[in-house]
């Protein structure tokens, strides 16, 4: 009997190991020369390893697990029929016969039950357990490696700086190539790996669609609650979390953090699941929660712990410019200031290690858009569109009875105005 | 005067008047075993100089003053016969075998010595003579050698020295027994010098030295070393009477020791001391006698001549440091494939086989028609009945004759009939079996099997349930084999029928009713590292995630329930069943733990300080990062109610338990 060792190659010099991201074949399986073995990854590409002569495969590593160059993939044992080498008594490979019932486990079946998975679709020999069943029900876009129990709803790692987020979240490996961006940050920016990308929202003096309740009648937290948290479902980089170099958590929910400052007594409280919540429910919540903020009623620490993304919204301050700081265990904080009455700022700061510029910038150009939905179009700067609300005269009856035109004059709040000349009384 | 008193008076002064009346020696014996006695005297007073000297280490117990009780007997045995002593043996040594040389090497730790150093004063051997520590441990073995000699020979004796101190052992009057019922030619001799150590005989000896005799029915010779034409008639009517009836014999001698019991240690009184120096035979013939005084100086310069030639050559570690134990297990494996018969139709054809090859069978009940308590020995008296012996209940007493028997080249299987019975053969075990290989300087061997059937679960309770393994493995080369019904235990008892030094072959009370082992579609069962290797049982039906290690009955049930253990916990199991505990086979282990990174350790005690734990230590020491757990008993006495016992003895259920839990532990 011979035994094959296939080794990791040092095809690349800036690399100690590579990750194996996924096992075409499985250990005890016999394989031809040839045949598509795995893939590994290195930080610079997904490198296809095939199976050097035909025999039978042994290998031990999992999808995700970290090779070292120059270690072991996996070995090629071809078996010569009079072996009597204690280790050449190797157990047949055979599948069993289509008469052997296949055998699971009393929490294999249960848990296939509850996953709705059929027994006969999960690859076996014949013994199914429960972890067999738990890798056969894993979505095919999630790269989780081996742990089943990444996919309960439990915490299980703990990020390198200390913080566990509340939230269920699911934890996946990060792309070599992602890493190394973030160590190359972290080693430029002493203050972090924080990034904030701007837009503003223009409104042109035109009002929402849809008049909103009293508090909402010169802010748009509700419509960036409600379209960024739909929003998110298609940028799950910003509804994420660092958690440590090799990994970030991707959450299961979108718990939309509102801020809320007094002064002197910041907290952040989160509107449970935003984005599947109506504008009214969003409306609504907000309303809830302010009055949980004002009143001395003590607040439920899952209202405090559980956010995944925050809002801070600075438009009634006078601001015009802002630079929100990211919460622990999050990807991005929306911040919104005010320029005047027809322009908002939208500042969002995130976590470069865990999503880029680009995407940011695309999220905010589509938020905004989203947000401008909710305004009827601005009215054309036409003067003759102007209509005394009180003597009904236009300003083009104005101009037919002379070259007369509106009063111009100076508000209460600073900004110019229009009086009718005709009764002094509307504009 | 209070009775004590009055008796510890009166023996003391029968002793003085003894040594009163002492007729002259000369005129009593022949010069040549005058000149060994001086011999013998001069060769203990250079010990105990060389010892102040401080050319000498460790102990010695010298026998100035008792000379002649070890020229009167041994001087008078032929050298085909064979000696036990004690720690006060170097008289009995010299005059046996005349080797002073190599007994002067031996003490003074050199390679050249009678035992190159290892043994030194108490434990020396040569051939027809071995001496041990302990008080009264080499009884049995002498009886054995008797037993031999009885068999193979029509003119050698035995002879076991004790001293009055040993008649307060037990494993004396088990020997007495022995002896007298099968009629061995083995001469016990007393040498009754008052004192054990410190306490005097009226102290620690009740009732008569011959009624102990005469309650065997074994005849009662007596003398004294004061009269020493007398003693020498009766020690050679004694050593006659046992050669040629080959019978036994008791022959008690009154002396007295001048020297201190070892150095130093002497609280007698100064004048009872000074008033038998006085009438030693001995000093006043040296005293008296220029021609013997001239001998005398002969006799001291040729020993110091001797000792100042002699090459300080010492053992080395690397000639010391090795056993017997079969720790080779070759890299080869078979697939297991059994006959559908019972466990003990299996052990009785392999001791069948073993006995029919020369080996003896001994133990309690083990005769025909009744064929042993569990019947594994059914059939073999009727077969080989010369050498399948029945025996009292004396479990060190037919220990230490199975000893006896293999040191003289017969292998002898002891059965202890159960297991929790070994408690009676631990000093055997330990103060002979153990030693004689590496205490004698590897010039001898014992092949001698013991074997036992050990475990609970039928309700026997405390005392009839026990698993003892974990006391017994470790014992300095003793082989432990725990067979299991997994396995035709054929090929391993042939095998342990080839090891020439100790073995302990446990079996169990429930796997004696078992079927061997049919096999089970979903596991292969192979047997790794040869007969004292490995038996691996892979599963088939997927790769293995956990590897438990278990041996005897339990890991039978375990194998039986693999199935399900693995239905009902989720986990597969590659059962891992070492046959031999001790040396153990470590590398198939290593290979599935390396695999599965858990293993469960299943142990018939309890888990504190036993098999589990080596285990996991020596897998520790080549592989980290292992999760390894323990199961056993529950760490008290095994109670008798069924149901109970069964929750607190280790099961194919119980590992199911535990296995439940261990999941919710993280996987």
């Amino acid at each position: 009997m011979s035994t094959l060792r296939v080794t990791v190659d040092r095809d690349n010099v800036n690399d100690e190991f590579v990750v194996v991201r996924k096992l075409h074949k499985r250990n005890g399986e016999s394989v031809q020369a040839e045949e598509l073995v795995l893939e590994i990854e290195s930080s610079k590409t997904l490198s296809e390893v095939y199976a050097p002569e035909s025999g039978l495969l042994r290998v031990h590593s999992s999808e995700g697990d970290e090779i070292a160059v120059g270690g072991l993939l996996f070995e090629i044992t071809t078996e010569s029929p009079e072996a009597t080498d204690a280790a050449d008594i190797v157990r047949p490979v055979t599948p069993p016969s289509e008469e052997a019932q296949l055998k699971a486990s009393r929490t294999a079946t249960e848990l296939a039950q509850r996953l709705d998975v059929a027994l006969r679709d999960i690859p076996s020999r014949g013994w199914i357990t429960s972890a067999d069943v738990l890798a056969a029900a894993k979505p095919a876009a999630a790269r989780v490696h081996g742990d089943a129990a990444a996919i309960r709803d439990a915490s299980t790692s703990v990020p390198a700086h200390g913080t566990v987020p509340k939230a269920p979240f699911r934890a996946v490996k990060t792309s070599l190539l992602k890493r190394k961006e973030a160590r190359i940050l972290a080693g430029a920016n002493s203050s972090g790996s924080t990034s904030m990308i701007g837009t503003e929202l223009s409104l042109g003096g035109s009002a929402r669609l849809v008049p909103p309740p009293f508090l909402f009648q010169d802010s748009i937290s509700d419509l960036v609650t409600f379209e960024a948290a739909r929003l998110l479902k298609r940028y799950p980089d910003l509804n994420a979390c660092y958690l440590d170099e090799r990994t970030n958590g991707y959450f299961a929910e979108v718990n939309f953090g509102i801020s809320f400052d007094a002064g002197h007594n910041l907290k952040v409280l989160a509107l449970r699941n935003a984005d599947q919540l109506s504008l009214i429910e969003v409306q609504a919540g907000f309303d809830r929660l302010l009055q949980l903020y004002e009143s001395d009623a003590p607040i439920a620490d899952e209202l405090l712990h559980c956010s995944t993304v925050t809002l801070s919204d600075l438009s009634r301050s006078g601001a015009t410019f802002m630079l929100p700081l990211l919460n622990a265990s999050q990807s991005l904080i929306i911040g919104i200031t005010r320029r005047d009455s027809d322009r908002f700022g939208l500042h969002a700061s995130f976590d470069h290690r865990v999503s880029e510029g680009l995407q940011v910038a695309r999220f905010l150009d589509e938020l905004r858009g989203r947000l401008q939905s909710h305004y009827r179009p601005a009215p054309t700067n036409r003067p003759g569109a102007l209509r005394c609300s009180v003597c009904d005269q236009t300003l083009e009856a104005e101009i037919e009875t002379g070259v007369r035109g509106l009063l111009r004059i100076a508000c209460a709040d600073g900004s110019d105005g229009y009086l009718c000349r005709n009764c002094f009384e509307g504009w | 005067m209070t009775a004590k008193a009055h008796m510890l008076k009166s023996t003391v002064e029968c002793f003085r008047q003894l040594a009163a009346d002492a007729p002259d020696i000369e005129a009593s014996l022949t010069s040549a075993a005058i000149r060994q006695a001086l011999l013998i005297r001069e060769v203990e007073r250079t010990f105990l100089e060389l010892f102040t000297r401080g050319a000498m280490n460790g102990t010695v117990h010298t026998c100035v003053g008792q000379e002649f009780s070890a020229v009167a007997v041994a001087g008078q045995l032929r050298p085909e016969d064979w000696v036990t002593s004690n720690h006060r043996c170097h008289g009995h040594f010299i005059a046996k075998t005349g080797n002073w040389g190599g007994l002067i090497d031996e003490l003074m730790g050199l390679k050249s010595g009678v035992c190159k150093g290892v043994g030194s004063s108490q434990h020396l051997f040569s051939p027809g003579f071995l001496s041990n520590g302990p008080q009264g441990s080499l009884l049995p073995v002498g009886t054995g050698i008797a037993l031999h000699q009885q068999r193979k020979s029509t003119t050698a004796i035995t002879t076991s020295f004790i001293g009055e101190g040993t008649l307060g052992e037990g494993v004396l009057y088990e020997a007495l027994n022995l002896a007298a019922l099968w009629g061995v030619p083995q001469l016990f001799v007393c040498e009754n010098n008052l004192y054990s150590q410190s306490t005097h005989q009226a102290q620690g000896v009740a009732g008569s030295i011959r009624g102990r005799a005469e309650a065997f029915g074994i005849p009662f010779f007596e003398g004294d070393t004061w009269n020493t034409r007398a003693l020498f008639a009766t020690a050679r009517e004694a050593i006659e009477y046992v050669r040629s009836e080959r019978k036994s014999a008791f022959l008690a001698i009154r002396t007295y020791r001048l020297n201190p019991h070892s150095k130093g240690d002497d609280d007698r009184a100064a004048d009872e001391v000074s008033f038998f120096a006085e009438r030693d035979p001995l000093s006043r013939l040296v005293s008296h006698s220029s021609s013997w005084r001239e001998v005398q100086k002969e006799i001291e310069a040729e020993i110091d001549a001797y000792v100042s030639s002699r090459p300080k050559l010492a053992l080395s570690e690397a000639e010391y440091a090795h056993d017997q134990l079969p720790r080779d297990f070759p890299h080869v494996g078979a697939a297991v494939s059994n006959e559908r018969i019972r466990m003990v139709q299996a052990l009785n054809r392999a001791y069948n086989a073993a006995v029919s090859n020369g080996a003896y069978m001994i133990g309690e009940d083990l005769l025909d028609p009744y064929g042993g308590a569990f019947k594994v020995t059914k059939g073999l008296s009727t077969a080989h009945p010369e050498r399948v012996l029945g025996t009292p209940i004396s479990e060190a007493g037919i220990a230490g004759v199975g000893i006896g028997l293999a040191l003289m080249g017969d292998p002898a299987y002891v059965e202890i009939m159960f297991g929790d019975f070994t408690t009676n053969i631990f000093d055997q075990l330990i103060s002979n079996a153990s030693k004689f290989f590496h205490m004698y300087a590897f010039q001898t061997t014992v092949p001698v099997r013991f074997r036992t059937p050990m475990g609970g679960k039928r309700g026997y309770g405390p005392t009839h349930s026990q698993s003892l393994e974990k006391h017994l493995v470790g014992i300095d080369n003793l082989t432990v084999v725990a067979l299991t019904s997994i396995e035709d235990p054929t090929a391993t008892l042939a095998a342990v029928d080839e090891l020439p030094g100790p073995v302990f072959i446990i079996e169990n009370k429930i796997d004696y009713g078992r079927f061997l082992w049919q096999g089970d579609p979903d596991h292969l069962t192979k047997k790794v590292g040869g007969p004292f290797g490995t038996i691996v049982m892979s599963p088939l039906r997927h790769e293995p995630t956990v590897t438990v290690v278990a041996y005897g009955e339990t890991a039978r049930d375990i194998a039986d329930q693999l199935h399900k253990i693995f239905i009902e916990t989720d986990w597969v199991v590659e059962l891992l069943v070492p046959v031999s505990l001790h040396p153990l086979n470590l590398a198939p282990i290593l290979e599935s733990a390396r695999r599965t990174r858990r293993v469960v350790f299943v142990e018939e005690g309890s888990v504190a300080f036993g098999i589990g734990s080596e285990i996991a230590a020596r897998l520790a020491e080549v592989e980290p990062n292992l999760t390894c757990q323990r199961l056993g008993a529950a760490p008290v006495p095994i109670p008798s109610v069924l149901e109970l016992e069964k929750a607190l003895l280790p099961s194919a259920r119980n590992l199911m338990t535990f296995l439940r839990s261990a999941e919710a532990a993280g996987t």
